[in-house]
Parts: structure tokens; C-alpha cells; sequence
């Protein structure tokens, strides 16, 4: 709790120096605007702010399932052939090397200016993440567990509901918490490089107008939702990881 | 119908054999102790015994094992074959009760009844609800205990169970063991570094030398030994020590 009232004391003192620093200093006004001025503009340009951020969320949202989905039901294949894994799990090291966003630009030219570029970025954004956590997680499954199972015949897909997956869920959340704020980051890129609304164009659109109060707002509304889907993987995690969250602070 | 080791020979390796020849019979509901210093290859054995070795691994491995007729594989479908691990090898995310009740839920079973007998055998009743992180090593090892037995295996492996514990522990732990043991006419095989304790629960003994064979093999009549039966097989484990290390 304490914590908490100093976090917003220092915010609150950041914003006042901002505000401040732009009141007599009219240049500095005109490239990133103040607080009070981005309020009043979020207040009458609400509906716009408000539909951009609701595209963007939906994208953003859209791409971490969709790479959810995808990265457990490769892990799961490749589960139930440990070959497959082996081959599989160096490509996806290597992959990460790739500097994604500069993707961006192929997605808007192969899958055109609507959600689905914009989905694709923010799920290959997220994939790699997850699927890595995932599969180091359950590589890092100590051998007397694997005979633990094997003792009792247990059959692959036992094995994944409650060895795998189970034992790997610390690893499983690293990676989701990293995604999260990752998928709003590919949403708002592939958005930067064309798209009819979401704050990527907005955050665009306001560099070339030298707009700071959308830019201000685009950016906030950016830093909130990325906040948020945090927020969401790391309550989720409270709940499931109950086991390990509490043995790592005894 | 006893469990038959025959000629068992396995290397992890092709270069270098870790056991060699092992043979040796222990009857139904009896206790085997193996004994011998580090890498003498006990854990090996019991892990050749349990089918622990991966396809690469098998290729190295020579000999038969069998159980009431049976390999040990087959036994494991059916929950009837236990092991024990050095670690007590619990899953962190179940409590107690979970974990004790694992192996039903792996073979699906429903059997509630003996996981409350069984949890009330090794004292642990009080604590269904409570998480690994949160026992002592004492109990961990009271739970990787009860787990072993609670499918009733016919034939139940342990490798090191106690090695952690002080005495007190132990000696409470090998009175459950005995126990648990009557109840299911279990065959038991314990790897152990302390003479005295393989001594006190064993029915026969084999202590293994570093050329990987068995180098001294004996029926247990007393299971309170003398000292001089002790000091006689220290003896033993020591001469083959040195002949090795010279």
C-alpha cells in the first residue's frame, strides 16, 4: 500500500513538471503538448480515441489467442514426438533472431490493410515467446518425473495434462507476460505501416501533423492496454500458479 | 513366484560395463538390500530393473528379468510395480492428498478408501491440504512413501529413500515400511549406503564391487546384526575399495 501512494506521488509530480515545463515555453508545448491540453482533446476527440483503441485491443487480442493456440498445439505435437521436438526447437531459437516488425510492411501486402495483417503481426509477435517458455519449461522437467509416469504406464496424453503442462506453468506465464504487451506492440507497428483506424495510425498520422495531443493520447491508450493484458496474464497466474508463487517467496 | 535377475549385464556405454553378470532370486514378499560404495552401480540396477532406460540405452543391455512370469512393464500397466526415488520426487503443484492419490488418477481409479488408509498409516491425515514446499523433508519422504504403496504394488523398488533423514525419522520410516510391506505381501528392493539399515530390514543382501559383479551375496537371519557382522562386511566394501583405487 505504501508502495502504491508513492508510485502515484511520483507520477503525479512527473505530470506536474510536464505541465509546468510547457507553460511559458510554447515550442516545447507544440512537440508534446501537457497533460491538461491532452485531457481537453481526449475529451472532445473521445469517440475517435475511444474506436481507435477498440481496434487495436481487438487485434492485439486476437493475435496473443491465436498464438496461443498455436504454439501449445505445436508444443502438444511435438510432445508426442520427442523427435520432432528436437528438430523443432532450435528453428524457433534461431527464428527470434529475426527482427520481427520489419515484417510488418510483407503482412499489409500479402494479407491487405484490414485486421488480418494486423492479427498476423501481433500472433507471430507473441509466438515465439510463448512457444520457447513452453518448450524449455518442459524440457527443464527433471528425469525422475518422467519415471515417475513411467512407472505407471502413463500415456502421452496423460503425461501432458498432468506432468507437462503442470510442471512447465511457471515458464508458460514468463512467456505469456512478455506476449501480452508484446501482441499490442505488433497490432500497433503493422497499424503504423497502413490501416484504416487503430492508434498505430493515429500515432502515424499525428507524427506527420505534428498533432502531440493525439500522439500524447495514442501513446497513454497504448501504454494502458499493454498494461492491461498484463494485468489479466499476471491475475490469471495468481490464481493457477498459487503453488510456485508462494514457494518462491518462502 | 520370486523375482528372477538373470545375467544381467549393462553399460551406458558400449566401452564400459557398469554391471556385469548380475544374477540373484528374492521370493515373493521378501526384501532384497543392495549395497556397495558409490558408483558401484546399485541405482543402475534398480533403474535396469524398473525399465528406466531409454531405447538407446536398452541396446546395451543383456541379460532377464521377470517378476511372477511377468517383465516389469507389463506389471506397470496394472499399477502392481513401485519405485522410489532418492528425492522424494513430489509434484509441487498438488498437496499432499494429490500426490499420495497420484497414481490413481494416472491409472484411473477411484479408490478413496485406501488413499485414507494409507495417508493414516504414514501419519500425515493432519496435513491432506498442505503443498510440498510447505513439509518438512521427513514428511516429503512419508508422502513418496505412502504414494509407492498405494496402488498395492507386488513389487516395490527403493532407491536411497531415507539417506536424507536423521535416525529418528528412519527408524520410524522403516517400521511403516515393514508395515506397509506385510499388508501387500510386496517383493521390496532397497538401495542403501547404510549397512546397518539395509541389515535391519532385509531378508537377503548383495553388496556390489566396482568391477560391476556381485562380490558377496547372503541371506539375513538376524535382522538385529552384531557388530562384527557389520564390521565384516565394512570390511569387505573397504578391501574392494582399495583394490580398486590402487
Amino acid at each position: 500500500m505504501k508502495k502504491a501512494i508513492l508510485y502515484t506521488i511520483i507520477t503525479l509530480l512527473l505530470l506536474l513538471c510536464w505541465q509546468f515545463a510547457t507553460f511559458e515555453n510554447n515550442n516545447l508545448k507544440l512537440l508534446i503538448s501537457n497533460p491538461s491540453q491532452s485531457f481537453q482533446y481526449f475529451q472532445s476527440h473521445s469517440s475517435l480515441i475511444f474506436e481507435s483503441v477498440g481496434f487495436t485491443a481487438y487485434e492485439s487480442l486476437s493475435g496473443f489467442l491465436i498464438a496461443i493456440l498455436f504454439s501449445f498445439v505445436l508444443v502438444f505435437i511435438c510432445l508426442l514426438n520427442r523427435k520432432l521436438f528436437e528438430f523443432v526447437l532450435p528453428i524457433m531459437i534461431v527464428s527470434q533472431v529475426i527482427p520481427i516488425v520489419t515484417l510488418a510492411p510483407l503482412f499489409i501486402v500479402l494479407l491487405g490493410i484490414g485486421l488480418k495483417s494486423k492479427i498476423a503481426m501481433a500472433s507471430l509477435m507473441c509466438f515465439f515467446p510463448i512457444f520457447v517458455n513452453l518448450a524449455t519449461g518442459v524440457n527443464s522437467i527433471e528425469k525422475n518425473y518422467h519415471n515417475l509416469f513411467n512407472i505407471y504406464n502413463a500415456s502421452p496424453s496423460v503425461k501432458i495434462k498432468r506432468l507437462y503442462f503442470p510442471l512447465a506453468t511457471p515458464y508458460i506465464f514468463s512467456g505469456l507476460k512478455v506476449s501480452s504487451t508484446l501482441a499490442v506492440v505488433g497490432a500497433i507497428v503493422a497499424e503504423f505501416n497502413g490501416a484504416e483506424v487503430g492508434l498505430g495510425k493515429n500515432l502515424f498520422l499525428a507524427a506527420k501533423r505534428l498533432d502531440a495531443e493525439l500522439m500524447i493520447n495514442s501513446i497513454f491508450f497504448g501504454c494502458l492496454l499493454g498494461g492491461l493484458f498484463y494485468i489479466i496474464v499476471f491475475l490469471i497466474e495468481k490464481r493457477i500458479g498459487k503453488w510456485y508463487i508462494n514457494n518462491q517467496k518462502q | 513366484m520370486p523375482l528372477i535377475v538373470k545375467n544381467i549385464s549393462f553399460g551406458y556405454t558400449k566401452l564400459k560395463s557398469t554391471l556385469k553378470n548380475i544374477s540373484f532370486i528374492i521370493e515373493r514378499g521378501k526384501t532384497l538390500g543392495i549395497i556397495g560404495v558409490s558408483g558401484t552401480g546399485k541405482s543402475t540396477l534398480l533403474k535396469v530393473i524398473a525399465d528406466f532406460l531409454d531405447a538407446t540405452q536398452k541396446k546395451n543391455l543383456r541379460g532377464e528379468i521377470s517378476f511372477e512370469n511377468q517383465n516389469v512393464s507389463s506389471l506397470k500397466a496394472s499399477g502392481k510395480f513401485s519405485f522410489m526415488f532418492q528425492e522424494p520426487t513430489l509434484m509441487p503443484n498438488l498437496n499432499v492428498w494429490q500426490n499420495i492419490n497420484l497414481p490413481f488418477k494416472i491409472l484411473n481409479i477411484d479408490a478413496t478408501t485406501i488413499s485414507e488408509k494409507t495417508i493414516e498409516l504414514v501419519g500425515l491425515q493432519n496435513f491432506k491440504e498442505t503443498y510440498p514446499h510447505e513439509l518438512s523433508g521427513g514428511m516429503k519422504t512419508r508422502v513418496a512413501l505412502a504414494r509407492s504403496f498405494i496402488t498395492n504394488p507386488e513389487l516395490l523398488l527403493l532407491d536411497e529413500p531415507f539417506s536424507s533423514l536423521d535416525i529418528g525419522w528412519k527408524n520410524k520410516l522403516y517400521e511403516e515400511l515393514i508395515q506397509l510391506q506385510k499388508i501387500n505381501n510386496a517383493t521390496v528392493l532397497i538401495v542403501s549406503h547404510d549397512l546397518e539399515e539395509v541389515l535391519k530390514i532385509a531378508d537377503k543382501i548383495i553388496l556390489l564391487g566396482y568391477d560391476g559383479t556381485i562380490i558377496y551375496q547372503q541371506e539375513v537371519t538376524n535382522n538385529s546384526p552384531t557388530y562384527i557382522e557389520v564390521h565384516k562386511l565394512k570390511e569387505m566394501i573397504l578391501e574392494n575399495y582399495q583394490s580398486y583405487n590402487n
